[in-house]
């Protein structure tokens, strides 16, 4: 579903929560929306994670995570929905999909974004500096 | 409470068209190679669209996903790195019905070919209803085959549509002109020689048949507007279709064949043949050994589908790893 549509969606059911997309830097703000119990929507490159082919995005919610597994539910599995996703795998198919996130959270929250280069640093010092 | 969060600046062409794409298409799409324009990046849009074939017989499930790719583009402008252009969503579903229509278009031309091939033994002249719309080149065969000649006077007299049918056997080599006058129709050797191998006249009607479809299915469908023979092709694409991308044949129900066409030519109107008449078409194809009953369930021939199966590795497709085999 397009996340505008969920927006859409959240405002006809007509709930205090607001949606946005964003492409987060790393890993790190994934923590922090879970430490926050903002559950984030997060979408990765699934065939990657199983197959290391490349494949269609699968989404999933992140609901908890331990030293080395973020813990998703995933609608997919039904009905077993809970499925352990181990952090370096799920990690490099996360990145495949430009680390998409969907965050729905309380209207009273306020998401603040810090707006970094895209590239990788690796990328950006051979390019001199520019990005795009 | 306020929560601040690092993201990635939206600097790059794909990422741009990535944030379009996740917000008004779906993860289904994604942004392809940008290419870079004057004043501007064309990022193509390609989109991921999954197929579900079951074999109902063993209650086996594959799940594949289709690779499409351009259909719809994103124009980012290079000064505000911001979409100035981009492919509607209505147009962007359009196209996605487009690429599907090709891939099923590739299957069904391949199954039209092989009509054509006398060693299948496919006996058109059981598909009754696909007969009406075929009776002058049934009628003129026929007379061919008892040595009873008609004049081209004759035959121009019962109209334009029934004598451009007629030519097809003539274009097919099967069929003559004289050149003395009175004009007559008559067999060549390629039929003579056909006759006196198969030796039934229902037979030679058949293999003739056949050569005519495979040749000129398209022809007679959107030039001549015969379009009798059109639900047994979407029929047997809609089985043939499924079992290439199954691997194997599968056994289906009658039901689950009558999704099928109407998943593969979706947008395509559904013959009132196809709406009405089902289960006797159905029962047509079998006889004319098209398709197969396998108890309540229908299956293919093994031939047909040995004669298909290479063009599974031309499909753009891949399987889903939650798939079951």
């Amino acid at each position: 579903m397009p996340s505008n549509n969920i927006r859409v969606f959240l405002r006809t059911l007509d709930l205090p929560l607001n949606a946005k997309l964003a492409f987060l830097e790393d890993a790190y703000g994934l923590r922090n929306l879970i430490y926050r119990n903002i559950p984030p929507i997060v979408l990765y490159d699934r065939n990657y994670f199983l197959k290391h082919v490349h494949g269609i995005g699968h989404a999933v919610v992140l609901v908890d995570q331990t030293e080395e597994m973020f813990v998703s539910v995933d609608p997919s599995l039904g009905p077993k929905y809970i499925f352990k996703l181990p952090k370096t795998d799920f990690i490099e198919a996360w990145r495949l999909k430009a680390n998409a996130t969907i965050i729905i959270y309380p209207k009273s929250y306020k998401i603040g974004e810090i707006k970094t280069p895209s590239i990788t640093l690796m990328d950006y010092i051979p390019k001199g500096g520019k990005t795009g | 409470m306020r929560v601040t969060l690092r993201v990635q600046k939206l600097d790059r062409p794909e990422l741009v068209a990535y944030d379009r794409i996740l917000k008004r298409y779906g993860a289904g799409c994604y942004p392809q190679e940008p290419q870079e324009r004057e004043d501007h990046w064309k990022v193509p849009i390609g989109a991921y669209v999954p197929s579900r074939v079951v074999d109902e017989k063993t209650n086996r499930e594959r799940i594949f996903t289709f690779d499409l790719r351009d259909v719809g583009e994103i124009l980012v402008k290079k000064s505000t790195m911001r979409v100035s252009a981009a492919t509607s969503l209505r147009s962007l579903e359009r196209n996605i019905f487009r690429k599907r229509a090709e891939i099923r278009r590739a299957v069904e031309q391949d199954l039209i070919r092989i009509f054509g091939k006398r060693e299948m033994n496919i006996r058109f002249s059981q598909l009754r209803y696909a007969f009406i719309g075929l009776q002058p080149i049934f009628r003129t065969l026929s007379r061919l085959l008892i040595e009873d000649y008609p004049s081209q006077e004759e035959l121009s007299s019962a109209g334009l549509h029934y004598v451009e049918q007629v030519n097809l056997i003539v274009d097919i080599g099967y069929a003559e002109y004289t050149e003395r006058r009175p004009v007559k129709l008559i067999p060549t050797n390629k039929l003579k020689d056909l006759i006196s191998q198969q030796k039934v006249i229902e037979k030679t009607v058949d293999t003739v048949l056949g050569l005519i479809l495979s040749e000129f299915y398209y022809d007679l469908q959107k030039r001549m507007r015969i379009a009798q023979f059109v639900p047994y092709v979407r029929v047997s694409t809609g089985y043939y279709g499924d079992a290439i991308q199954f691997g194997q044949l599968i056994s289906i129900s009658e039901e689950r064949l009558r999704e099928n066409v109407k998943e593969y030519y979706r947008g395509a109107p559904l013959p009132p043949r196809v709406r009405y008449a089902y289960p006797t078409m159905v029962r047509e194809l079998v006889e004319a050994q098209i398709l197969n009953y396998d108890g309540d369930y229908i299956i293919g021939r093994d031939d047909i589908f040995e004669e298909l199966v290479d063009i599974r590795d031309e499909l753009p497709m891949s399987e889903e790893p939650f798939s079951f085999g």
